[in-house]
């Protein structure tokens, strides 16, 4: 059910006339807990940009991990290889998935043992400077 | 420097011959999509017999050709740090093995090399095939004895150590299926898809 709600979005620091709450949606949120014995999990969403111009996501970061990145995992002449994107621009009026075997959050170095069902927190930053802040529980995956 | 060099060169010829393997094993599906209509996978026409190798297993017991005798074996080689692929292949194998009947369910292993041993210890190894629902068994080596596997099988991996701490680990993503006389009997080719494995599992354990 979580998923087919568009997550809570928070402007803390907003430019004035600039971006507008509903401007940005992310959809389908979902952040897996850890996998035992491993120190990097995953996070997928739908970004939707509603407004007319483009929205650049130019960091991302969580109070619960050491590094949060946005990654591409690219299958070519069939070997995967991951690739860090520096900024995620979703051009205006469209849709950028974060899914598997695609773009996707890449959330590193736990601070601390994340159980499924414990808030997930994501800060995301833009290139106006505007800040948002999302929260979904973690999901154990498979 | 030198060594560098050397290494960047063994890399190089081995993702030579993987594309190698790779073309003669294509070469060989459009016979048998004809023979054995196979629609995901490429069955060789026959068996490569494989030479031994020595890693070890996550229960720490020894992992070897002997250990692939008497089995089918599906085998994936990634690592744990691996957010996606990895994950995401072992639970489409683990789904599908569950939707073979019981016969083969209990004649097929899944199997994840990691091609990561720096950072992938049997230990951790272990706790992260046993988060899976179906049983995933783990190995892992020194680097030569993974590549002693690895180089036959046309498997590709680079660790990109340039990225850092947290570095990636570029890896073939195909599923390798080694056969009761631990031979290299058939490949899947990424990407992957529950139903792929469902659809050509059974068709090749059958005729076996």
């Amino acid at each position: 059910m979580q998923k087919l709600l568009p997550f809570l979005l928070v402007i803390l620091l907003c430019g004035c006339d600039s971006l507008k709450s509903n401007d940005i949606i992310f959809n389908d949120l979902t952040v897996y807990a850890p996998r035992t014995g491993s120190r990097v999990t995953a996070g997928f969403t739908n970004i939707t940009n509603k407004s007319a111009e483009a929205i650049t996501i130019t960091s991302i970061s969580s109070p619960q991990f050491n590094i949060v990145e946005i990654h591409e995992t690219a299958i070519k002449n069939g070997v995967a290889r991951m690739m860090k994107i520096e900024t995620l621009i979703i051009p205006e009026y469209q849709s950028v998935a974060l899914k598997p075997g695609g773009k996707h959050l890449m959330l590193i170095d736990p601070k601390m043992s994340i159980a499924e069902g414990e808030e997930i927190n994501l800060i995301i930053k833009l290139s106006s400077n505007e800040i948002l802040t999302l929260s979904t529980p973690a999901v154990s995956r498979f | 420097m030198i060594s560098m060099l050397r290494t960047k060169v063994i890399k190089i010829i081995i993702l030579f011959f993987m594309t190698l393997i790779i073309a003669n094993c294509s070469a060989k599906q459009s016979v048998n999509i004809d023979n054995e209509k196979n629609e995901f996978s490429t069955v060789l026409d026959t068996p490569m017999i494989l030479s031994d190798f020595n890693l070890t297993a996550d229960d720490g017991t020894i992992f070897n050709l002997e250990t692939l005798k008497g089995q089918w074996n599906l085998l994936f080689f990634g690592y744990t740090h691996c957010p996606d692929v990895c994950p995401l292949t072992l639970h489409q194998l683990g789904q599908a093995k569950k939707a073979l009947n019981e016969s083969m369910q209990n004649s097929l292993n899944i199997i994840m090399i990691s091609v990561d041993p720096d950072r992938d210890s049997t230990e951790i190894l272990h706790q992260y095939v046993n988060s899976f629902n179906q049983k995933v068994i783990g190995a892992t080596g020194t680097i030569n004895e993974i590549n002693k596997l690895t180089s036959q099988l046309g498997i590709f991996h680079m660790a990109n150590k340039e990225e850092g701490q947290n570095y990636s680990v570029s890896h073939s993503a195909a599923v390798v299926m080694i056969n009761k006389n631990a031979e290299f009997h058939a490949v899947f080719s990424a990407p992957h898809s529950t139903e792929n494995f469902i659809t050509d599992l059974p068709k090749i354990m059958a005729k076996n």
